[in-house]
């Protein structure tokens, strides 16, 4: 309880950066949005219409309704499909970031305490991802494990659903891009934080390895990590909505805002409308996780 | 083109006279028969009052580089493409034994005449005098026996079997049984003498069956004249009797032709450029002028296409489509009720205006083109998302059935199709996942998945593409579809002259791939291409064929 009340504390700190304010106010609108969408009087994000097709903001439906953002090319409502794809690109971003961090930390928290040969093959490892340019590296990981891929094929056996398939070969692919950064920003932390009075009083303690790496060391590495981890979500939404324009990321229909996108890129400039909103939608996310992630690192500093 | 008129000319003429048969009907099957294409024209006009096509123009701009923006993939192997592309490039090289132009007409081209028994059994080809190999020497009647058989073993892989297996062809046990213990099955040419060289100018086909289409099964695009001395590969410097010589190929990015000095032709070279699946990329290569025409519009940009002033756009209806196509011996597919099924969750025409504008007509579930002469016309097949529940629960699916469906993503508008059509069938109960593939990796698993949107080109007759697609053991036979009376009903098709006649079977065909056929068909397709208004001499093709020969270009 103490802890949530001092999370709460820091987070009303932001109050502070006006910066770090508007950040959380587009990032909450989505989270709100993706929370309550399924009880907002919307439009079925899948029902076509065949009469509808690329029509513009504030068209007068045929059934007496409005389409406040206009249709896409198969006479979808633009703002139904929006909306249900925030919780699409919330979740799996949220949930690639997650494991992306999680792995990070691990290896950048072991190669920096445990030093040694630890530290040369878990860097040795993360360099060669790193090598890779990172859409390279998504695109060569989603060939290889994707649905059409043996991991694919014993996914779907297992009943997961094609958009499970799908979003899990995608969260592998940011984690193989992602976790070497993450590693890399953690061992740099822990090299530092490993000398301090602390860590060494645990080990008289007799503390073990994997308690200090976890309770003494990440703990008091978060600062940084919790900025780095806002602008990562940011990455991370970015490259699944670059996924989803280059046809790899969720599959049809679901309404993945990249997707959305590259579906009436071939119409030009006949389908503007239809490609603002899901852009706006990507940039209105992506910089309010980058603002906010401004405003924690501005009240960080003041510290 | 013979002195000797086939006897069911004369019933074609009564036909057209008495307004049985249209037109184009007419000129069609007469020239099929042997009459030439003019007293063809002569006879229609001086009947309805028509006007022959203006003559070839002789004034065309000579000289100059035509680049036309197409794919350009493998030519190595032209007797098994499978796509219009590569037999567009090998296309400037080689020749056919006809040519079925954009009329739907078939002319004589390295066969100068043909004609047929009044069975249509024996069918009588006359070479050319005039075809000559660029590397010297005539086109002789051995030369196209060769192509034919080349065509025609099993070992190829041609789709031409599909095509002629019914009347050149029988079923051959190998000696060998498959996995399942079944009799592994080949073909061989149903006669030793079926394909008979009587003289280096005069090439006889015996048939097992009558068949009236042998002149147009010989314009089938993969039944290209390659020199036998190449053993059916084509490469830069081949052997060819076309007008143009192959000077660069690079795949996946150009592939240029330089015409022979004194071969038929105006521009000097034909550049085919290939820039990808983007449709954007193709129209901007348009619009500034980087190409001078493109091998076929995406329907997402015909607008786009309209809006440039320095250009002009063909369009033509046609019986290009795309299918459903189930695997009748894949679960849950092997049970016609559930392909029924399928049809009937169908709403075509709202797919048509959905993924393609409402550029073309809804289809009726059968792969016969309203375009077709001999499509029969059926009474309507409408949605009925009633009567497909109650076929999948009669089936024993009560609580509807998940499949997945394979597509690819370019044209674009075959995975619209999909995602519409998935969309419609969840209201019967048919819960369609897509798997939508990259272009190529669909096209090495399209006749294996289970359920799958596969495009099919023009044919100039209804009956040819359910040869190629639905009879039973052809190559193109992605759905595995395997029905005797079907078979029977086709091969007899194949034999009737009479249009009228071959319409009423065409219509039992039409019915039969409607209550048990392998395929949803939710459109046909109107198809387009743009080119600079510079260039002349092009009229579109309904199967986008590309004849070099026949464009010119004004100087910019």
């Amino acid at each position: 309880m103490a802890r949530l009340k001092k999370f709460i504390a820091a987070v009303g700190l932001l109050r502070e950066s006006p910066v770090g304010m508007i950040g959380v106010g587009l990032v909450l609108f989505w989270v709100v949005i993706a929370l309550i969408v399924g009880v907002l009087p919307l439009r079925d994000p899948l029902a076509q219409s065949g009469g509808d097709l690329l029509k513009p903001a504030l068209t007068l439906a045929k059934d007496g309704g409005h389409y406040w953002l206009g249709t896409d090319d198969r006479g979808r409502d633009i703002l139904s499909r929006l909306f249900f794809g925030s919780r699409l690109v919330l979740f799996w971003s949220s949930l690639a970031t997650v494991i992306a961090y999680s792995v990070g930390m691990l290896m950048g928290v072991t190669a920096g305490y445990r030093g040694g040969w630890w530290d040369e093959a878990i860097s040795f490892i993360g360099n060669v991802f790193l090598a890779f340019p990172q859409m390279v590296l998504f695109i060569v990981i989603l060939s290889q494990l994707g649905s059409d891929s043996p991991a694919g094929h014993w996914l779907a056996k297992m009943g997961f659903s094609a958009t499970w398939v799908k979003g899990t070969t995608i969260v592998l692919a940011v984690m193989f891009a992602t976790a070497p950064q993450v590693a890399r920003i953690v061992r740099g932390l822990v090299l530092d934080l490993k000398t301090r009075d602390y860590v060494a009083a645990a080990e008289v303690r007799g503390e073990g390895a994997l308690y200090i790496m976890l309770v003494e060391l990440l703990p008091n590495a978060r600062g940084p990590l919790i900025v780095d981890a806002c602008l990562r979500l940011g990455y991370v939404t970015i490259a699944i909505a670059a996924l989803g324009f280059l046809g790899l990321g969720l599959p049809p229909p679901d309404p993945d805002w990249g997707k959305m996108i590259a579906d009436v890129r071939g119409f030009g400039a006949l389908a503007a409308n239809a490609m603002i909103w899901p852009a706006l939608a990507i940039s209105s996310l992506v910089l309010g996780l980058n603002l906010m992630a401004d405003g924690l690192r501005e009240i960080a500093l003041r510290d | 083109m013979s002195d000797t008129e086939h006897k069911l000319i004369g019933t074609l003429k009564q036909q057209l006279a008495e307004k049985t048969i249209g037109r184009r009907d007419f000129l069609r099957f007469a020239t099929l028969l042997g009459l030439g294409a003019p007293a063809a024209y002569e006879f229609a006009n001086r009947i309805d009052g028509g006007i022959a096509p203006a003559a070839y123009a002789d004034d065309l701009p000579k000289g100059g580089i035509i680049r036309i923006a197409q794919r350009v993939p493998k030519l190595d192997n032209p007797h098994t493409f499978s796509w219009i592309y590569d037999s567009n490039c090998v296309r400037q090289v080689c020749g056919y034994l006809t040519r079925t132009g954009a009329d739907n007409i078939t002319r004589p081209d390295l066969a100068s005449s043909w004609e047929v028994s009044d069975d249509l059994k024996t069918w009588t080809f006359h070479m050319n005098p005039k075809a000559t190999w660029h590397k010297g020497g005539a086109f002789t009647a051995e030369h196209a026996a060769w192509n034919i058989k080349h065509c025609l073993d099993p070992a190829v892989g041609s789709s031409v079997i599909g095509l002629m297996k019914g009347y050149m062809l029988k079923d051959v046990d190998t000696g060998k049984l498959d996995d399942k213990g079944a009799k592994v099955m080949t073909t061989e040419l149903w006669d030793a003498n079926a394909i008979e060289v009587k003289d280096p100018s005069t090439l006889v086909l015996h048939l097992q069956e009558p068949q009236v289409a042998v002149p147009e099964h010989f314009f089938h695009y993969p039944f290209l004249m390659l020199d036998p001395a190449e053993n059916g590969v084509f490469a830069m410097g081949s052997n060819g009797t076309g007008s143009f010589e192959m000077t660069v190929l690079e795949v996946g990015r150009k592939c240029e032709f330089k015409r022979i000095a004194d071969r038929p032709g105006q521009v000097d070279e034909l550049h085919f450029v290939d820039l990808g699946d983007n449709p954007s990329a193709v129209a901007a290569a348009l619009a500034s002028k980087q190409v001078d025409g493109i091998f076929q519009g995406n329907i997402e940009q015909y607008d786009i296409y309209k809006g440039m002033a320095h250009t002009d756009i063909h369009s033509i209806v046609t019986a290009q489509t795309a299918v459903a196509r189930m695997r009748s011996d894949s679960k849950p597919f092997d049970n016609p009720a559930v392909r029924k099924a399928v049809r009937l969750a169908t709403d075509c025409e709202k797919t048509l205006q959905i993924a393609h504008k409402g550029v073309g007509s809804a289809a009726e579930h059968h792969h016969v083109a309203p375009v077709h002469p001999d499509y029969f016309k059926l009474p309507p097949m409408p949605r009925d998302v009633e009567g497909a529940k109650k076929l999948l629960a009669d089936a024993g699916f009560k609580d509807g059935i998940d499949i997945e469906i394979n597509c690819k993503p370019d044209p674009s508008w075959e995975q619209a199709a999909v995602e519409a059509m998935a969309e419609q069938w969840k209201e019967a109960g048919i819960r369609a996942k897509i798997n939508v593939l990259p272009s190529n990796k669909f096209w090495e698993v399209w006749e294996t998945v289970p359920f799958g949107f596969t495009e099919w080109t023009h044919r100039p007759l209804g009956f040819m593409v359910l040869a190629l697609a639905y009879r039973t053991g052809v190559p193109w036979n992605e759905s595995a579809y395997s029905n005797k009376e079907f078979d029977d009903l086709l091969t007899k098709a194949e034999g009737t002259v009479d249009v009228k006649a071959r319409s009423e079977i065409l219509g039992k065909l039409e019915k039969i791939m409607q209550e048990d056929g392998p395929i949803a068909q939710p459109l046909w397709r109107s198809v387009f291409a743009a080119y600079d208004k510079r260039v002349k001499g092009f009229n579109i093709h309904p199967t986008l064929y590309i004849f070099g020969e026949d464009l010119a270009i004004e100087k910019a």
